[in-house]
């Protein structure tokens, strides 16, 4: 019955936890990257570009002095620290007379996000829903070159990384069922990425393939990433920093800054696969007997394109 | 899978089997304890017309023996009083008290029926009888027509020269054989009868009666119920009246019956009320009243803790010391369900791993299948809907009043303690709860549960939560089934090393990492497309 998805080496969500996630993921590395404050604070240390920080909250009393910490920036994201799957994610584009213009165009008002990070530091949006932390936190600027392809929002590109080589990836680009945000199960699509050259391959949304953006009408694949060799340099640090064998590393592509390294993931989707059309568990397999120990980062992504079949 | 993984699973499946293994053939226990077979509600509905006078008025009530076994009675006379009396003819139960409209009383009581085999003697000694017999010999009231036919008939079926018994054996299939059974004949006499020779019960057991009674044997009619399910006259149970007879062999009644053949037998079918009364009317005493006979098989066998106790306390091995079936009954009924939690566990993993249906909080399929099974099915739909409701006013509570985390949850907290006060008292009326239904109800994991569902609807829209409560009533639909199959509860009650077997298939569950059925839909478009 499964013989056909054996045959194209697809990663069923079994095989992820049970052949990947649990034997090559610690899981005191968890925290590391469940806790964005605990990322943010690592990356530094690692020298790895992350959006600053304008202020972390972690008590309702500290939420008073929320319109202070909000008067020196026009446009930032509130996230919980240890939030998942994109929820609990507010994003503010402008700030007019005092009032706040979301990414979908909503005005809002101080009260409603003041409301909204109280419910953060409930735990409402935490993994296993204990307390939590809100970050208030630089907004990224979209790069120009998804300017046709992502509606209302910034793309973000997600590299798998096992055992520090890079094995699959692909972007992430919101659209307006997503509302803004690059999650696929929200409704966000995702286009595969050819590793060696950055130019991006099918596109996926809710399980089928496309070819043009749903809202736009833009043909998605074959745009060129711009610095994807720094790109997935810096995800493959992201193994170095964090530790975990299989991880999945999202980073946002800034106007003014460059890539930044948005968060990780412990335990990436597979939906990676449809994107690009190719089974993760076949790729996963080419790594299996490699040992990276001693390698920089730059020569695993050399190592890794050698091993990876050319299209 | 590693070796060491393979052998614990085996491990706890060997444990499992050897001692239940132990515990049947080395201790001799029993692998489960018997089922109660063969229970039936009977219920005696009297109808009574009014009248001012106070009055009497009797009915036949089963009596005990040794394949008959009372399990419990119950009646409501409205108002009448009720005495038992014992009389050879059978137990006669008596309402007396005055009946000023119309009313239907009842007398109702549950009885386990065995077959019986009864010892025949080859051989009876003339004359043997005592005097109390005598009223089983007489012959009375038989006009000359009925006594010229049961000649006419003696002379064809019992030339001559036979002993008794030889003469009730050609009786008895003389009657049973070629006197036709036909149950909508009343004829009125013998006469009629072996001139059409066809019959009912009754007159069937009249004719054998006299037939015998003439031969010397000591002989007498029994009325009562046949319980089977094809003389059911409609689907509530009623059932008419039936007669059979005895006779007198050997100091002992044994019973025969010319209608379904059974000479010396009585098949646990047979339920007898009274003893040499032809006619019903006689003990009624009442023309204002007529009597009705439901008789029900008890369907949910129940099994028999009292025995099995027996058997393993008589096994003294320290492994039965610790039966289950040593605790409080109360506290039995309520592991009798806690112990089935792990096999739905079993399900949900397979479900949510194998299949990859997505479901609500992990263990809400199982706890709704609890439900399911406490009260009906239907009862806990409605409790599951009203759980949604909530949810939907936990989206409210959430986006419409802003309020704190901890208050919301309080809140919710309160609304399904208060929904459980207005099911409970409902429930006082339709009678859905169980005592420890309400024990089993986890107030806390349902109000995460109404939490996670209200936000789920916010965030990811209702379409994925659809999918998640589909998936959530899929499994605990198919648990409740599974929770239901009796056998089952009493093996891992009887036996719960099974547990251990239990664990095992959880750790074979946990190391699968095959693909999910669910993920063949998901892929689709990989397995189409070429790259």
């Amino acid at each position: 019955m499964f013989r056909r998805l054996k045959e194209k080496g697809v990663l069923g969500m079994n095989a992820r936890i049970g052949s990947y996630m649990l034997p090559h993921n610690h899981r005191r590395d968890y925290p590391k990257v469940d806790d964005k404050v605990i990322t943010s604070q690592l990356a530094e240390l690692h020298g790895i570009p992350m959006p600053e920080n304008y202020r972390i909250f972690d008590s309702y009393g500290g939420l008073r002095e929320l319109d202070a910490a909000l008067a020196a920036h026009r446009a930032f994201v509130i996230k919980p620290a240890r939030g998942s799957m994109g929820n609990g994610i507010i994003v503010i584009t402008d700030t007019i007379d005092g009032g706040y213009i979301r990414a979908d165009g909503r005005p809002t008002s101080l009260r409603f996000l003041r409301y909204h990070m109280s419910q953060i530091l409930s735990g409402l949006y935490s993994l296993n829903g204990y307390a939590d932390r809100a970050i208030v936190q630089y907004l990224i600027v979209r790069h120009p070159v998804f300017d046709r392809v992502a509606m209302d929002g910034v793309p973000d590109i997600r590299v798998i990384v096992f055992r520090g080589f890079p094995v699959m990836a692909m972007t992430r680009l919101p659209t307006r069922e997503s509302g803004g945000r690059a999650n696929l199960h929200q409704g966000a699509l995702g286009a595969g990425i050819d590793l060696r050259s950055g130019v991006t391959t099918h596109c996926v949304w809710r399980n089928t393939i496309i070819t043009r953006h749903p809202d736009t009408g833009e043909k998605i694949e074959g745009i060129t990433v711009p610095g994807w060799k720094e790109i997935i340099v810096m995800a493959v640090r992201g193994y170095d920093m964090s530790g975990l064998g299989y991880l999945g590393v999202d980073i946002a592509l800034d106007r003014d800054r460059g890539p930044l390294v948005l968060e990780m993931n412990a335990r990436p989707g597979l939906a990676i696969q449809l994107a690009n059309l190719t089974g993760l568990r076949s790729r996963l397999e080419l790594f299996k007997g490699l040992d990276s120990a001693g390698m920089s980062p730059e020569e695993r992504v050399q190592k890794a394109l050698e091993i990876i079949p050319a299209r | 899978m590693k070796r060491g993984t393979w052998l614990l699973v085996l491990l706890l499946f060997l444990l499992t089997a050897i001692s239940i293994l132990y515990k049947t053939l080395v201790l001799g226990v029993s692998f489960i304890p018997r089922v109660e077979k063969n229970l039936w509600n009977i219920e005696i509905a009297m109808k009574v017309k009014p009248s001012q006078r106070s009055r009497r008025i009797g009915f036949p009530v089963p009596r005990p023996s040794d394949r008959l076994i009372i399990k419990g009675s119950q009646y409501d006379g409205k108002g009448m009083a009720l005495t038992i009396e014992k009389l050879p003819e059978g137990l006669r139960g008596q309402w007396q008290g005055k009946v000023p409209i119309a009313r239907t009383i009842f007398y109702r009581v549950t009885v386990e029926l065995r077959e019986k085999q009864y010892a025949v003697p080859s051989f009876l000694y003339p004359e043997s009888h005592d005097r109390k017999m005598r009223d089983y010999l007489t012959i009375d009231d038989l006009s000359d027509g009925d006594l010229d036919a049961v000649k006419r008939i003696e002379k064809e079926i019992i030339p001559g020269g036979e002993n008794r018994l030889k003469a009730l054996k050609e009786i008895y299939y003389f009657i049973y054989e070629e006197v036709l059974y036909n149950g909508l004949r009343n004829w009125n006499n013998l006469r009629e009868i072996l001139d059409h020779m066809e019959g009912d019960s009754q007159g069937k057991a009249k004719l054998f009666t006299v037939l015998a009674r003439r031969q010397g044997v000591p002989a007498r009619t029994v009325g009562g119920l046949i319980l089977r399910p094809e003389r059911r006259e409609d689907d509530r149970g009623r059932h008419n009246l039936a007669f059979w007879n005895e006779v007198y062999l050997d100091q002992k009644w044994v019973p025969v019956c010319a209608t379904y053949g059974n000479f010396a037998v009585l098949g646990d079918d047979y339920l007898p009320l009274f003893w040499n009364i032809d006619n019903i009317g006689d003990i009624v005493n009442d023309n204002k009243t007529a009597i009705r006979f439901m008789a029900n098989r008890v369907e949910s066998t129940e099994f028999s803790i009292y025995e099995y106790r027996k058997e393993i306390r008589k096994a003294r091995s320290w492994l039965l010391d610790y039966s289950l079936y040593f605790l409080p009954i109360n506290v039995q009924s309520v592991f009798r369900i806690l112990i089935l939690i792990p096999f739905g566990a079993v399900i949900l993993a397979l479900f949510r791993n194998m299949v990859g249906l997505k479901t609500f909080g992990i263990f809400m399929p199982v706890l709704l299948a609890l439900f399911f099974l406490e009260t009906s099915y239907f009862f806990g739909l409605a409790f599951f809907s009203v759980i949604v409701l909530v949810g939907f006013g936990e989206r409210y509570l959430l986006t419409k009043l802003q309020l704190l985390a901890v208050p919301r949850l309080s809140i919710i907290l309160t609304l399904v303690v208060a929904f459980l006060c207005v099911f409970a008292v409902l429930s006082r009326e339709i009678g859905v709860f169980r005592d420890f239904t309400l024990a089993l109800f986890p107030i806390v994991i349902t109000t995460i549960f109404i939490e996670r569902f209200g936000i789920m609807l916010e965030e990811e829209g209702w379409k994925n939560t659809a999918w998640a409560l589909t998936g959530t009533l899929v499994i605990a639909s198919i648990t409740s089934v599974v929770f239901s199959i009796r056998i089952l509860q009493t093996i891992v009650f009887t036996h719960p090393e099974t547990l251990l077997a239990v664990i095992a298939i959880l750790i074979l569950i946990g190391k699968y990492t095959g693909y999910r059925l669910t993920e063949l839909v998901r892929f689709r478009e990989l397995l189409a497309r070429r790259p």
